[in-house]
C-alpha cells in the first residue's frame, strides 16, 4: 500500500508534467520548436541534477542549505582556475571543493549530532565568503570560450552534452537509490535514526555519502555553469535552491526522510520546467514565475500532510495482526 | 526526549549546593548563552586595548548602529527557534518589504509608516505561523516559499524599481540625550522586554515548553500552535520594525535592503547559543550573538582585513557556535540516561 502511494506520487507528478507540457504545446504553437525544446531541457537538466543531490540528503533525513552557496563557488573555481590552469584542472577543482563541502556538511551533521540545517547555514556563508575571496572584488571571466561553446551546442536540435551529462548523472543516482545498498542504507538512516545505528548501520559514513553527492551535484552543476557563461560572481544562488526544493518536494521526497524516489523528483524538476518555459515564453515576468513556484510548493506542503495520514492510516489498518515493535535499550 | 523536562525541573533546584563558587561556575559553563556573553565582553576588552580606534564613541556608536537593526531581527527570530520550529527564512525577504511599505506610506507620517511596517510584518508573520503551527507545515519550507511569494508580489508592484518616500523620516535618526540612537534604543528596549516575556510571563514559559516538548505540552493540557503562531507573529512584527527602521535611514525601499538580514539573523540566534532543537537559550543569546558577531566585523575591518575575509570568519563562526552547542546537548542528554 505504502508503496502503492509512493508509486502514485511518482506517477501523479509526471503526469502533472506531461498535462502541463500538452497544455502549453497546445495553446502556444512555439513552444514545440526544436529551440524551446532545447532550451526546456536545459533548465530542466540543471533543476534535475540539483534537485537530485538535494533529494539524496532529504531522504537520508536532512536538509542542504549549503547548494545555493557552492554552485555560485563552483563556477568561480572553474573559471579562475581554469583560466590560469587549464580548464579540467578548473572543473576538477571546482569538484573537489564541492565534495569537500559536501564531507564538511556530513561529518558535522553526524558526528556532533546537530541539525543540519545549522550546520549548512555555516557552510553557506563559509562558501559566499569563499567565493569573494576567490573573486577578489572583480569580475572572473574565461577568455577560452571554446567548452562553453562545445557543452552547450545542440544535438539533434534539442540536447546538449552538458544537459546530458546531468542526466546521465540523475540516473546514475536514481540507479543508486533504487538498486544498490547504499540507497537502501540511506532511506533506512532518513527512516530511522536509531533503529539503524541500532541495527549497525554506519550512519556517520551514510550521512557523509548523502552530503557528497549533494555537494558534488551542486559542483558539477556551478563548474559546467560557469564554463558555459565564461565568467563568475560571488554571491548565493537561492532561486535554484528554491526551485530544487519544490521539484524534490513536488516528486513526493518527505521532509521527514526515509520516502521519495529519484524518478519522481525528476517528475517535479520537468513540470517546474515545463511551466517555467511556457510561461516565460508567453511573455510572463520572472517575478510571477518565482511567486507560482512559491505557490506550489505552498499548496504541496499543506496537502501532503492530510495525505500521508490518510495512507498511513489505511496502512495500519491493512495491517493484521497488528505488528508489536520491539522497544529498543538505549 | 520525553524525560527532558523531567531532567530539567530536577536540575532547576540541586538541594543546597555544597560549595556555591563550584556550582555557579558549573551552571554558567552549562548555559551556552552566558558563554557567549562572556567571550563578548572578553572580546570587547581585547579590541579595546589592541585595536586602534575601536574604542571611540564614534566607532562604538557606528558598531553598535550597524547591530542593532540585525539584532532586532534575530531577537525576533529567535523566538521561532525557541519554540522549536528551526528558522524563518523569510526574514530577509520581510525586511525588505517591509521597507518599501515604509517608503510607499511615509508621506502619511513617519509614525503612521512605521505602523504599517510592523504590522505588515505581523501579518506576514501570522500567515506563516497559521501554516507551520495550524497546518504543521514545515517551517524551511513554508518559509522559503512564503519568501519567494513575498518578494514575487513587491516586485510585480514596485516593477522591481527603487520606491523614494515622500516625506520625512528623521524622526528615527535623531540620538536620544546625544549619544544614543533611536535604533539601538530601540534594539535594547526589545531585547530587554522579549527577555522579561521569556523568563517571567506564562506566554515565554509556554513558548519554551513547547519547544522543548510538544507532547509533553499536550499531556498538560496546551495546544502548541497559538504559542507557534504567536511566536510567528513577533518575529514578523520584530523584522517589520527592522525594515522601517532601515527605509528610514534613507526614504528609500527596495528589494535589495536587508537582503543579508536572514543569513545575518540566523548567525546571530546559532552563535547566541540558542539550541537549533529547541527550547534552549533565550533572546538575549540572540541579541548577544549579533553583537558578537557585529563586533568581530568591526574589529576585523579596523585592523585592515577585507568583506570576503569576515564572510568566511562568519561562517567559521557559526559552525564553531553549532557544534559547540551540539556537544553541550550531547553531554546533557548523555548524563539524563
Amino acid at each position: 500500500m505504502v508503496r502503492l502511494y509512493w508509486h502514485f506520487r511518482t506517477l501523479l507528478a509526471w503526469s502533472l508534467a506531461v498535462l502541463a507540457f500538452i497544455a502549453f504545446a497546445v495553446t502556444n504553437p512555439a513552444f514545440l520548436n526544436a529551440g524551446n525544446i532545447y532550451s526546456l531541457l536545459q533548465s530542466f537538466a540543471v533543476l534535475a541534477l540539483v534537485a537530485t543531490g538535494l533529494a539524496l540528503v532529504m531522504i537520508a533525513g536532512e536538509f542542504d542549505l549549503s547548494i545555493a552557496g557552492t554552485i555560485p563557488l563552483a563556477a568561480l573555481i572553474a573559471v579562475k582556475v581554469g583560466e590560469t590552469a587549464g580548464i579540467p584542472f578548473g572543473v576538477a577543482a571546482a569538484i573537489a571543493i564541492a565534495a569537500a563541502v559536501g564531507v564538511l556538511n556530513g561529518w558535522l551533521t553526524a558526528h556532533y549530532s546537530v541539525p543540519s540545517l545549522a550546520v549548512t547555514v555555516g557552510t553557506l556563508v563559509l562558501t559566499i565568503g569563499l567565493g569573494f575571496a576567490v573573486a577578489g572584488g572583480q569580475i572572473v571571466t574565461l577568455t577560452n570560450f571554446e567548452p562553453g561553446l562545445w557543452l552547450d551546442q545542440a544535438i539533434a536540435e534539442i540536447i546538449s552534452p552538458r544537459a546530458l551529462i546531468y542526466v546521465v548523472l540523475v540516473v546514475a543516482a536514481g540507479w543508486l537509490m533504487a538498486k544498490t545498498w547504499s540507497g537502501v542504507k540511506i532511506r533506512a538512516v532518513g527512516s530511522d535514526r536509531q533503529r539503524s545505528s541500532a541495527s549497525g548501520l554506519p550512519v556517520t559514513r551514510v550521512l557523509i555519502l548523502a552530503f557528497v553527492i549533494s555537494g558534488l551535484f551542486a559542483g558539477v552543476t556551478g563548474a559546467l555553469q560557469g564554463l558555459t557563461l565564461a565568467s563568475g560572481a560571488p554571491g548565493s544562488d537561492e532561486a535554484t535552491l528554491l526551485q530544487a526544493v519544490t521539484a524534490a518536494i513536488i516528486g513526493g521526497v518527505a521532509l521527514t526522510g526515509g520516502k521519495g524516489s529519484i524518478p519522481g523528483v525528476a517528475a517535479g524538476a520537468m513540470l517546474l520546467a515545463v511551466v517555467g518555459n511556457g510561461l516565460s515564453l508567453q511573455g510572463t515576468s520572472t517575478a510571477i514565475i518565482q511567486l507560482i513556484n512559491g505557490g506550489i510548493l505552498l499548496l504541496i506542503v499543506i496537502i501532503d500532510r492530510p495525505l500521508n495520514s490518510i495512507v498511513n492510516k489505511s496502512v495500519e489498518n491493512s495491517m493484521s495482526p497488528p505488528q508489536h515493535r520491539v522497544p529498543i535499550d538505549h | 526526549m520525553n524525560t527532558k523536562i523531567a531532567a530539567r525541573s530536577t536540575q532547576q533546584k540541586p538541594a543546597a549546593p555544597a560549595r556555591p563558587l563550584a556550582e555557579a561556575i558549573k551552571r554558567i559553563t552549562a548555559d551556552s548563552s552566558a558563554i557567549i556573553a562572556v567571550t563578548t565582553a572578553l572580546l570587547f576588552i581585547l579590541a579595546c586595548i589592541f585595536v586602534n580606534g575601536f574604542a571611540t564613541v564614534t566607532n562604538l556608536r557606528a558598531l553598535f548602529l550597524s547591530v542593532s537593526l540585525v539584532g532586532i531581527a534575530a531577537v525576533g527570530l529567535s523566538i521561532i527557534t525557541i519554540v522549536g520550529r528551526l528558522f524563518a527564512l523569510s526574514v530577509s525577504a520581510m525586511v525588505a518589504v517591509s521597507t518599501i511599505v515604509f517608503a510607499s506610506l511615509l508621506h502619511t507620517g513617519p509614525w503612521t509608516a512605521m505602523a504599517a511596517a510592523v504590522l505588515f510584518g505581523a501579518l506576514a508573520g501570522a500567515v506563516q505561523g497559521f501554516f507551520v503551527g495550524r497546518l504543521g507545515t514545515d517551517p524551511i519550507v513554508t518559509t522559503i516559499a512564503a519568501a519567494a511569494i513575498l518578494i514575487g508580489f513587491a516586485q510585480i508592484v514596485t516593477g522591481g524599481r527603487n520606491v523614494q518616500g515622500a516625506g520625512d523620516a528623521s524622526v528615527f535618526g535623531q540620538t536620544i540625550f546625544g549619544v544614543i540612537p533611536v535604533q539601538v534604543l530601540a534594539f535594547f528596549v526589545l531585547t530587554v522586554l522579549a527577555w522579561w516575556t521569556h523568563r517571567y510571563t506564562v506566554l515565554g514559559r509556554r513558548v519554551t515548553l513547547v519547544g522543548l516538548n510538544e507532547k509533553a505540552a499536550l499531556v498538560s493540557g496546551m495546544r502548541a500552535w497559538p504559542v507557534v503562531l504567536f511566536a510567528f507573529i513577533a518575529s514578523g512584527a520584530m523584522a517589520g520594525l527592522a525594515g522601517g527602521l532601515l527605509s528610514s535611514e534613507s526614504g528609500q525601499g527596495n528589494l535589495q535592503l536587508g537582503g543579508t538580514f536572514g543569513f545575518d539573523a540566523i548567525t546571530a540566534v546559532v552563535v547566541g547559543g540558542v539550541s537549533v532543537k529547541g527550547g534552549t537559550g533565550n533572546p538575549v543569546g540572540a541579541a548577544t550573538g549579533a553583537i558578537l558577531v557585529g563586533l568581530l566585523g568591526n574589529a576585523l575591518v579596523l585592523l585592515g582585513l577585507s568583506y570576503e575575509v569576515q564572510l568566511i570568519f562568519k561562517g567559521v563562526l557559526v559552525l564553531l557556535a553549532v557544534v559547540a552547542t551540539g556537544i553541550a546537548s550531547n553531554r546533557q542528554s548523555g548524563r539524563k540516561r
